[in-house]
C-alpha cells in the first residue's frame, strides 16, 4: 500500500469524504428529531441520550453476545422504538390530553423530555458505569481513487444515506407516512375531532426515537461511548433541522451535510479543540438570524 | 368564603414555610449532633500499694489511635478511568506491603493503614469537594494524590489552607506555585523538553509536528518543549489541540501528513496515544520519529501494538527495573516482580511508578517526624532525603516543592527497541536514549515502517 | 396566581429564620458548608425564576452567568471580596444586556437551546483560549474563610429573595407576568417588552454571577469547566419547577428541599441515584403539580373539581 494522499486535492477530497460520514449520521438523528417535532409538537431534549441508548445497545449486544453490530441496527432500533412508545403511553399522551393547546404541550414536552435526559443519562451511569466503553469493529481500511475510509464509517455512511432516503419515501408514499405531514397543521382542530391522531403521533414518537438509537449504532462502531455523550448529539440535532427545516427530511440531509462539512473542515483548519464550539456557534448564530427556526408556523 | 379561603391560604403558606424550617433545622441538628459528639472521656484509674500512703490516682492515656487513615480520591469514571487503575494497583500493592509488615511506624507504634476512596469522576470539581470532606468531615490523617497536573494545581489552596502535606504524584511539578504543603515527585516538564531537544538535535531533525492534549499538563509540556527546541533552532510546523477524551485525531494527522515534519510529537495522555498510534497505523502515517507522551509504557499499549511498538518514543524517567535504586520493601526488580505477581500484569513505568513512590516518600516522612502532625511532616518533607524504587528523592527548587535528584527527578525520553528484554521476557526492550547521561542505548532513526 | 402573596411569609424567612441561620458558624460549623451549598441553589433558583417563572422565557443559562461571575473575581486580584462580588454580578448584568438583545428575540424552546448552548459554547472557547494564550487551564483566585463565604452568599440569598418580592409586587413584575401570558397582547396595550425582558435577564445574571464570584473563593482555584458547569443550568431548573415557579418562596422551597436531600443522602457519592431522582420528580411534578410545591392547593382544588366534574 503506497502513499494515500499526495496532493492538496487529495486532502481536500478526503476532508469532503469525512465530512459526508459526520453528515449523513448527523442527518439520520435528526431526522428522527424532525419528525418528533414536525408530526408530534414534541420537543425531544432526550434525542442525543436515545443515541447513547443505542450504542449501549449494540456495545453490550457485541461484548456479549458477539453480535454482529449491523444486526444490532435492527434491535437498538426496536428496543429504543418501545422506549418510545412507553414514553408515549406514560408521558406524552397524559400530557396532551392535559394540555389547553398544542402550543402549551410543546413546553411540557421540554419539561419532560428534559427529566428524560436526567434520567437515561444517570441510570446509564448507575447500571454500566462511567468509564467510556468502546469496541473494534470493520476496521479495516477500503481505499479507491485514492482515498481511504474504514469499513465502518462506510458502513455508517451507506447504513444513513439507505435509512433517511427510506425515511423519506415512508413519509411521501405510505398512509402513515403522509399522516405524519398533516398533523402538524391540524393537530389543534384534528384533537377535538379525535381523528387517528394517537397513532401517528405514536408511531412519530417510536421512529424519532428508533432513529436515534440507529445512529447510536452507526455512533458506536468508531467511536467511545459513555453514558455523558448525549448533550452534545441533541444540540447537534437541534442545528441541523433548524439548518434543513423541520419536517422536512431532505431538509436534514441538507442541514446535515452543511453541518458535517464545517465541523470538518473547522476542525481540520483549527484543531479538534474547537469541535464542539463550532458546532455551538453555528447554532447560535442561525438562531439570531431566524429566531423562530426555519419553520414558522 | 372569601375570608375563609384567604386564612386557609395564609395557614398553608404558613405550614410550608414551617416544613422549611422543619426540613432545615433537622438536617442542621443532625449535623449539630455529628460535630458536636465530645470526644470520649478518658476514665480514671486509681492504685493503691498494700502499705503506705495512697499514692495519687493517675489518668490514663488519651485512647489509642488503632490505625491510620489515608483519604485519596481517584478516577474511576470519566475520561481518566483507564489510566487510574495503574495508581490504584501501586497504591494498593504499597498498603498491602506495609500492613504484612504491621504497617506504619509512628512515633514507634506500628499502626496498619486503612484508606477512605472517593471517585473524583475525572473533574476538579468533585476533587475539590471530596478532598474538602475528607479532611472536614472524615478527618483523614493523611491523603494522598488522584491523578492529573490540574488536580495538583487546583487542590492547592485547599492543602495550604488545611496544612494537609500532599505528594502529588502523577502530575507534572508546578515550580510557580507559592505552596508550602504540595510535593510533586515525578520530573519535570523542562527536563522532558531538555531530553527531547537534545535527541533531536543529535539525529539532526530540524520540523517538529506537535499534537497538544487540552490539559494543563499538555499546557505545561508544550510550554517548555516550544522553549527548548526553539533554543535548538528546530521549528514547529504545525501545533493541533485536541480535548480530553478526544475521539478522532483523523484530522489533525491528515494535516501533519502533508506537512511531513522530521518528528511529530504528542503530548498526550494514555487514551490519546492509543487513539493517535491506531489512527497512523490506519492512514499508513510513519513519520522520522513519533513520540507520545503517556501511557506507551504499559500492559495496555503493548497488548494492543505488539510488534508496531517498534520505534514509537515516549516520556519515561531514569527507572529501569533493573536492580540498583533501594526502596523500602526492596529495589526496583523487587518491586517489579511484586506488582507483576500481585497483579498479573506489568506496571507502568510511570503511571504506577510514581504513585508508589509517592508512598514510599510519604512512609518515610511519617516514620521521620515520628507523628501525624501535617505541619511537622512538611517540614521533613522539605528538607530530607528518600530513598525510593526509582532513585533517591529530594525536594528543593525555586518553591521547594519540586523533585530535584539529578536519577529520579530527571524526564528522559524511551524508545520501544526490537531486543530481548532479561528482566521482563518480552521481544521488546524499553531504552532510554535521551538524555546521553542516562541513556541505556542509541536512538534508531528513522523510525522502522509499520509492520503488515 | 396573581394576587399577592402574605408578606409575612417573607418577612418570616427573611427576619427569622435569617438570623437563626446567622448564628450557625459559632453554634454548628459543621454544617456550613452543607448551608453554603444549600443557598448557593436558592441564589441560583430565584435569580431563575426572575426569568422563566415571572417573565416566562425557560432560562437554561446558568452556567454561563456564574462563570463569567467567577472568572471575573479570578481575574481581579487588587480589589477586596466583597467589591469583586459587585463587581462580577455588574459585568455578568452588563453582558446580559448586551447578549439579551439577540438572544430574547428568540422565543419558546429555542430560547432554552440558546442559553444552554451559551454556557456549553464558553466554557469551550475560555477553555482552548486559557491553553492557547496562556498556557494554563486554570487560574488562582484568594481563597477566603468558609464563614465568610457563607455569611456572604447567606446575604446574597436574603437580597434576592427581597427583589424577587420586590419585582413581582411592582408595576416592573405585573409588565413581567403579562409579557409571560402573551407578548404580543402586552405590546399592544404599552408595555416596553423589550425592555422588560433586558431588565428581567439583567436582574437573573446580576445574582447568579454574584453568586459565582462569591462560591468559587471557597476552593480559591477554578478552570473553565469548573466555573461553566451545566449543573447551575439543570438543577435550578428543577428546584424553580418543583418549588413553584413564578412565585417568591418556591424557589427557597425547591433549593432547600432538593439540596438538602441531594447533601444529606448523595454528600458523599456517585450523584447518578440523586439524578434519576430529580428527573423523575421533574416529570411527576410536571404531571401532577404544574404549579410546583406552592400550588398544591390550587392543583389538588382542580383535581377535586375535576373528580367532582367527572362524577357527576
Amino acid at each position: 500500500m503506497g502513499d494515500y494522499i499526495s496532493s492538496t486535492l487529495d486532502l481536500a477530497l478526503q476532508l469532503v469524504l469525512s465530512g459526508l460520514v459526520l453528515g449523513l449520521l448527523y442527518a439520520l438523528l435528526a431526522s428522527g428529531l424532525s419528525l418528533l417535532y414536525g408530526a408530534a409538537r414534541v420537543i425531544n431534549l432526550a434525542q442525543g441520550q436515545a443515541l447513547m441508548l443505542g450504542a449501549y445497545i449494540t456495545f453490550w449486544l457485541f461484548l456479549l453476545f458477539n453480535l454482529n453490530p449491523i444486526i444490532s441496527i435492527v434491535l437498538a432500533g426496536s428496543i429504543c422504538a418501545l422506549v418510545g412508545a412507553s414514553t408515549y403511553f406514560i408521558l406524552f399522551r397524559p400530557a396532551i390530553k392535559r394540555a389547553e393547546s398544542m402550543a402549551a404541550f410543546e413546553f411540557t414536552s421540554l419539561i419532560l423530555t428534559f427529566g428524560l435526559v436526567l434520567v437515561l443519562e444517570n441510570s446509564s451511569a448507575l447500571l454500566w458505569g462511567a468509564a467510556p466503553k468502546t469496541f473494534s469493529f470493520m476496521t479495516e481500511i477500503y481505499s479507491f481513487f485514492g482515498l481511504y475510509l474504514t469499513g465502518n464509517r462506510l458502513v455508517t455512511l451507506l447504513g444513513s444515506l439507505i435509512l433517511v432516503v427510506g425515511l423519506q419515501l415512508f413519509i411521501r408514499k405510505t398512509r402513515t407516512g403522509k399522516a405524519t405531514t398533516y398533523t402538524i397543521e391540524e393537530s389543534d382542530a384534528a384533537r377535538i375531532v379525535g381523528v387517528n391522531i394517537d397513532r401517528t403521533f405514536l408511531f412519530s414518537v417510536m421512529i424519532g426515537f428508533a432513529t436515534a438509537a440507529v445512529a447510536g449504532t452507526f455512533y458506536s462502531m468508531f467511536y467511545v461511548t459513555s453514558p455523558f455523550i448525549g448533550t452534545f448529539y441533541t444540540l447537534t440535532a437541534w442545528v441541523v433541522i433548524i439548518l434543513g427545516g423541520v419536517g422536512s427530511v431532505v431538509g436534514c440531509i441538507v442541514g446535515g451535510l452543511i453541518l458535517g462539512m464545517l465541523e470538518t473542515v473547522g476542525v481540520f483548519f483549527l484543531s479538534p479543540a474547537m469541535k464542539v464550539a463550532i458546532n455551538y456557534t453555528v447554532l447560535i448564530i442561525i438562531l439570531f438570524i431566524r429566531p423562530r427556526g426555519l419553520f414558522t408556523r | 368564603m372569601a375570608g375563609e379561603s384567604v386564612s386557609r391560604r395564609r395557614f398553608i403558606n404558613y405550614g410550608v414555610t414551617a416544613v422549611v424550617a422543619g426540613v432545615v433545622a433537622g438536617v442542621g441538628g443532625y449535623y449539630a449532633g455529628v460535630a458536636s459528639v465530645p470526644p470520649p472521656s478518658a476514665p480514671t484509674t486509681v492504685t493503691v500499694t498494700a502499705t503506705g500512703p495512697a499514692p495519687p490516682t493517675t489518668v490514663a492515656p488519651p485512647p489509642k489511635r488503632e490505625k491510620v487513615r489515608i483519604g485519596r480520591c481517584i478516577s474511576r469514571s470519566g475520561a481518566l478511568a483507564g489510566i487510574c487503575v495503574h495508581q490504584d494497583r501501586a497504591i494498593w500493592l504499597w498498603e498491602e506491603q506495609c500492613n504484612a509488615k504491621g504497617g506504619l511506624n509512628v512515633g514507634g507504634q506500628k499502626l496498619p493503614v486503612e484508606e477512605i476512596v472517593y471517585d473524583d469522576r475525572s473533574s476538579l470539581d468533585e476533587a475539590m469537594k471530596f478532598y474538602e470532606r475528607l479532611i472536614t468531615v472524615d478527618k483523614v490523617d493523611l491523603l494522598m494524590f488522584n491523578y492529573g497536573t490540574f488536580m495538583a494545581a487546583g487542590l492547592q489552596p485547599l492543602m495550604d489552607k488545611y496544612k494537609m502535606p500532599f505528594v502529588c504524584t502523577t502530575s507534572m511539578p508546578l515550580p510557580d506555585v507559592p505552596t508550602k504543603y504540595e510535593f510533586f515527585v515525578a520530573p519535570s516538564s523542562e527536563s522532558h523538553g531538555v531530553a527531547m531537544a537534545e535527541l533531536l538535535s543529535s539525529v539532526g531533525a530540524k520540523t517538529v509536528g506537535l499534537l497538544v492534549i487540552e490539559t494543563l499538563f499538555g499546557a505545561d509540556m508544550r510550554k517548555y518543549f516550544e522553549a527548548e527546541l526553539a533554543k535548538k533552532g528546530i521549528n514547529i510546523v504545525a501545533t493541533h489541540l485536541y480535548p480530553m477524551g478526544v475521539m478522532d485525531l483523523s484530522a489533525p494527522l491528515l494535516d501533519l501528513r502533508a506537512k511531513n515534519p522530521d518528528a511529530v510529537i504528542q503530548l498526550s495522555y494514555p487514551d490519546d496515544a492509543l487513539l493517535c498510534t491506531q489512527q497512523m497505523i490506519e492512514i499508513n502515517y510513519n513519520p522520522k520519529l513519533f513520540y507520545s507522551a503517556l501511557g506507551l509504557l504499559n500492559a495496555d499499549f503493548t497488548g494492543k501494538f505488539g510488534k508496531a511498538r517498534e520505534g514509537i518514543c515516549c516520556f519515561g524517567q531514569s527507572f529501569v527495573p533493573a536492580a540498583k535504586h533501594q526502596g523500602v520493601y526492596g529495589n526496583a526488580r523487587d518491586w517489579y516482580e511484586a506488582y507483576v505477581k500481585r497483579w498479573g500484569a506489568f506496571p507502568d513505568y510511570t503511571e504506577s511508578l510514581n504513585p508508589y513512590t509517592g508512598c514510599e516518600v510519604l512512609q518515610q516522612a511519617v516514620e521521620k517526624a515520628g507523628t501525624l502532625d501535617g505541619t511537622a511532616i512538611r517540614d521533613v518533607l522539605a528538607r530530607e532525603t528518600f530513598d525510593t524504587v526509582a532513585g533517591p528523592v529530594k525536594f528543593g527548587g525555586p518553591n521547594g516543592a519540586i523533585n530535584i535528584s539529578d536519577i529520579s527527578g530527571v524526564g528522559t525520553t524511551v524508545q520501544w527497541q526490537k531486543q530481548p528484554d532479561p528482566i521482563t521476557g518480552d521481544e521488546f526492550t524499553a531504552h532510554v536514549v535521551s538524555p546521553s547521561r542516562l541513556a541505556t542505548a542509541k536512538v534508531i532513526y528513522p523510525k522502522p515502517p509499520w509492520p503488515k | 396566581m396573581s394576587s399577592l402573596e402574605p408578606w409575612r411569609n417573607i418577612v418570616l424567612a427573611c427576619v427569622v429564620i435569617a438570623p437563626l441561620l446567622s448564628l450557625v458558624p459559632s453554634v454548628a460549623p459543621a454544617f456550613v458548608l452543607f448551608l453554603v451549598s444549600v443557598l448557593t441553589f436558592v441564589v441560583l433558583t430565584q435569580a431563575w425564576n426572575i426569568m422563566t417563572g415571572y417573565c416566562g422565557y425557560f432560562f437554561l443559562g446558568g452556567a454561563t452567568f456564574y462563570g463569567i461571575g467567577a472568572y471575573i473575581m479570578a481575574l481581579s486580584p487588587y480589589l477586596p471580596y466583597h467589591l469583586n462580588i459587585l463587581l462580577a454580578g455588574s459585568i455578568s448584568a452588563a453582558c446580559a444586556f448586551a447578549l439579551g438583545i439577540p438572544f430574547l428575540r428568540i422565543r419558546g424552546p429555542y430560547f432554552a437551546i440558546a442559553t444552554f448552548t451559551s454556557g456549553e459554547l464558553v466554557k469551550n472557547v475560555v477553555y482552548y483560549l486559557e491553553h492557547e494564550l496562556a498556557r494554563t487551564t486554570g487560574r488562582y483566585l484568594a481563597s477566603q474563610e468558609i464563614s465568610l463565604v457563607y455569611y456572604t452568599i447567606l446575604g446574597i440569598a436574603i437580597a434576592a429573595t427581597l427583589v424577587s418580592y420586590g419585582v413581582r409586587n411592582s408595576k416592573f413584575g405585573l409588565g413581567l407576568f403579562s409579557i409571560k401570558e402573551n407578548e404580543d397582547a402586552a405590546e399592544s396595550t404599552g408595555v416596553n417588552t423589550t425592555l422588560y425582558k433586558l431588565y428581567a435577564f439583567s436582574l437573573c445574571a446580576f445574582f447568579t454571577g454574584a453568586t459565582g464570584a462569591a462560591v468559587v473563593a471557597r476552593f480559591g482555584y477554578i478552570d473553565a469547566w469548573v466555573a461553566f458547569d451545566s449543573t447551575y443550568s439543570m438543577y435550578p431548573v428543577v428546584m424553580g419547577f418543583f418549588g413553584g415557579a413564578g412565585t417568591v418562596m418556591g424557589p427557597i422551597l425547591g433549593a432547600a428541599i432538593l439540596r438538602s436531600i441531594f447533601e444529606v443522602f448523595f454528600g458523599g457519592r456517585d450523584p447518578y441515584p440523586f439524578g434519576i431522582a430529580l428527573g423523575v420528580l421533574i416529570i411527576v411534578s410536571r404531571m401532577l403539580l404544574p404549579l410546583g410545591l406552592t400550588g398544591i392547593k390550587s392543583s389538588l382544588s382542580r383535581f377535586s373539581k375535576r373528580t367532582a366534574l367527572a362524577r357527576s
